[in-house]
């Protein structure tokens, strides 16, 4: 028998360390196993014994890129836990923060990682040399949404005005309306890269799965809601344990999961499938005049999918402040008194569902904590969608073949520092006798 | 100290280990001054921007995250053996920082994944000069990007940055912000490295310490000052020792 072996040191343009293996026999596979290697970090167990206060500045560290969502998920499951009321502009704040969070995000995915792949390029230092203007779009629309986050929560990275009950400060009138103009031009600037994106001719592939997103109340959210399935039922995030089994893998230092023991995708592919009806009248036009047929079962679309939501979340973000133009936002007391309880909260990362989960002692220290990340409920999504795409382009040259893995595992825009945890791509093909 | 040749565009490498990579994503908010980076700077070697990553000779090294496995220890043992200036990028490189919190916790393993599996023996989480010389500390969880620019050009006129070397209280007093014990908040800026700018005092939110112990800091007076503003012991001690285990980086272990 002959073998062969090929193998990709790292998978790169990624957040984080994570490793392939695939072995072939002929044109059946064996295995498509995804690995992530980053080291293991053991949040849930660090933030044990912390008081309440300290637990959402620690949690947000799990990641450098959705710290935003992080800090307020673990707010809001804190408050759950608590009994905490909070005021109506506290929840506008905190989608607002989300929104401008999301963008930055996307942003930062889409032109930095995927984008080379598409126009050809290796990597975006190449682009920028070859293509400037398209660096330049890509630049103003980190700067704006970075900035947006800096003034609503203090810092661009692990913002420091959220707590438990409120934020420390609010924006100021002036605030108010200079974010209005830069979403504005972020609207403008995003309606050009979904555009962008539009043109893309991703590789080709249909793989139908489950897709769970955030849903309620007739909105695109973000921030609230039940956790809602394309295909079944949904559940409440109090109940995520009796839906979404956590498996420890030995190979790996993530947590992966299934969804009533399937593989399951989230992110902005499955937010647009559960929710495109309510996406504002701007996105929902691009996405008529892309063609694309939604559902859409294409793994690959989920880039094209976030260029639609940098579009929607400026629309949102828009609205949002523009209720707030006349009179401005009022600075609030926050009183908290720290209880015994059990809390659970649901949010949209840029990447998906992220869940959080607690126990407070009387003196509101944590005793508990679980938390689920989009990554580590992909991972088997994108094992599922390897065992379906590699049988289709194994006679390709096997530099194509890494390529189009490599774009697979990136359209996911994986966060492996978030899962716990770069890609070695080690693909073995078992010829046959 | 001349730490760069000037003679050809320095040879740069970005590195990562134990962190959150929070600090890269500092990195690409420097926005257009990304382009003159991109033209003065050969970029060797960064995973999360290039296709091709050469672990070659670098002039400047610029290593995120903590010492938290066997593999780390030896990786940062070989980038600084090809690199001729080392900068420890970010408090957990520096300090350990959020990560280093499992050095205190026991059974850890088993709490995050439920039972006790094989994996390499876990060993402590360590700041980089734990284990090779580093040239230059730049902390702050996140770092602050402009003092990545400043350094990077102090480097490249051939100049030896210097680290600060005074509280974030500095920073607040420059910026005319209020101190934040005058409107009863506890803060750690009066112990903790400044040279941020002060952007959380700045939001009415205390400085949380991300930028590590402050050598010659009175640590009896804040801890005095914490407990008069409301806050418990265990409270306090939990604050001290969140983001720098180790009071003063560079002391450790030379090369």
């Amino acid at each position: 028998m002959s073998r062969k072996t090929y193998s990709l040191d790292e998978l790169t343009k990624v957040e984080g360390h994570a490793k392939l293996h695939v072995e072939l026999d002929g044109k059946t596979v064996k295995r498509a196993e995804l690995s992530v290697f980053e080291p293991s970090r053991y949040f849930e167990a660090l933030v044990i014994g912390k008081s309440y206060q300290e637990v959402p500045s620690i949690s947000q560290r799990i990641c450098g890129i959705c710290s935003v969502v992080h800090t307020v998920t673990s707010i809001k499951a804190i408050e759950n836990a608590m009994g905490v009321k909070i005021s109506k502009q506290t929840a506008d704040l905190r989608r607002l923060l989300l929104c401008s969070s999301t963008i930055h995000s996307h942003t930062a995915h889409l032109f930095f990682f995927a984008a080379p792949d598409y126009l050809g390029f290796d990597d975006v230092i190449e682009l920028a040399r070859k293509k400037r203007e398209y660096l330049d779009l890509a630049i103003e629309l980190q700067r704006l949404s970075s900035g947006i986050v800096k003034t609503i929560g203090g810092r661009s990275l692990h913002p420091v005005t959220p707590c438990v009950g409120g934020f420390h400060s609010v924006p100021k009138k002036a605030d108010i309306s200079n974010m209005i103009r830069d979403f504005e031009r972020i609207k403008d600037l995003s309606v050009k890269a979904a555009k962008m994106f539009m043109s893309f001719r991703p590789p080709k592939l249909e793989n139908r799965t489950e897709y769970l997103g955030l849903a309620g109340k007739g909105e695109y959210p973000l921030y609230d809601g039940e956790i809602s399935a394309l295909a079944s039922d949904g559940f409440r995030p109090e109940d995520y344990m009796k839906n979404i089994e956590e498996e420890v893998i030995f190979r790996s230092s993530a947590k992966y999961t299934k969804f009533r023991g399937k593989p399951y995708m989230v992110g902005a592919l499955s937010r647009l499938n559960n929710n495109h009806e309510y996406m504002s009248s701007t996105a929902k036009g691009l996405l008529k005049r892309s063609g694309l047929h939604v559902p859409c079962y294409s793994p690959f679309m989920n880039n094209f999918a976030q260029s639609l939501e940098l579009v929607h979340f400026s629309d949102v973000a828009l609205d949002l402040l523009r209720r707030y133009e006349e009179n401005g936002m009022k600075e609030e007391r926050i009183d908290i008194k720290p209880r015994k309880g059990e809390g659970f909260a649901a949010c949209e990362a840029p990447r998906g569902i992220l869940i959080h989960h607690y126990r407070f002692d009387s003196n509101g220290k944590a005793a508990f904590a679980n938390i689920i990340t989009p990554t580590c409920q992909n991972v088997r999504n994108m094992e599922y969608d390897m065992q379906k795409l590699i049988p289709a382009i194994v006679n390709k040259p096997d530099s194509k073949v890494k390529r189009i893995l490599e774009m697979l595992i990136r359209a996911y825009d994986p966060c492996f520092s978030c899962s716990t945890h770069f890609l070695d791509l080690d693909i073995r093909k078992l010829k046959k006798h | 100290m001349v730490a760069v040749e000037k003679k050809s565009k320095p040879r740069v490498g970005f590195f990562g280990m134990t962190s959150c990579k929070g600090c890269y994503f500092q990195f690409l908010l420097l926005g257009k001054k990304l382009i003159d980076i991109f033209d003065s700077l050969e970029i060797e070697h960064f995973w999360m921007l290039k296709e091709d990553n050469e672990l070659g000779e670098f002039d400047i090294a610029i290593m995120d995250g903590a010492v938290s496995n066997k593999d780390n220890a030896e990786f940062v043992r070989k980038v600084r053996e090809k690199s001729r200036y080392l900068i420890a990028y970010g408090t957990c490189a520096c300090f350990g920082g959020i990560p280093a919190l499992r050095n205190d916790v026991s059974g850890f393993h088993e709490k995050v994944y439920g039972k006790p599996i094989k994996l390499k023996p876990l060993q402590n989480v360590d700041p980089l000069d734990m284990h090779v010389k580093v040239d230059y500390h730049m902390v702050g969880c996140p770092v602050n990007e402009q003092e990545l620019l400043n350094v990077l050009r102090d480097l490249l006129l051939g100049k030896r940055p210097g680290e600060p070397d005074y509280p974030v209280c500095v920073d607040c007093k420059k910026a005319g912000i209020r101190c934040l014990f005058k409107d009863g908040i506890p803060c750690m800026g009066p112990v903790t490295i400044g040279g941020c700018g002060a952007p959380c005092p700045a939001s009415r939110s205390p400085c949380d310490g991300c930028r590590g112990k402050l050598p010659d800091a009175n640590w009896g007076s804040e801890y005095d000052l914490m407990l008069e503003h409301g806050l418990t012991k265990d409270h306090i001690i939990q604050k001290f020792a969140k983001y720098a285990r180790i009071a003063k980086p560079g002391r450790v272990k030379g090369k």
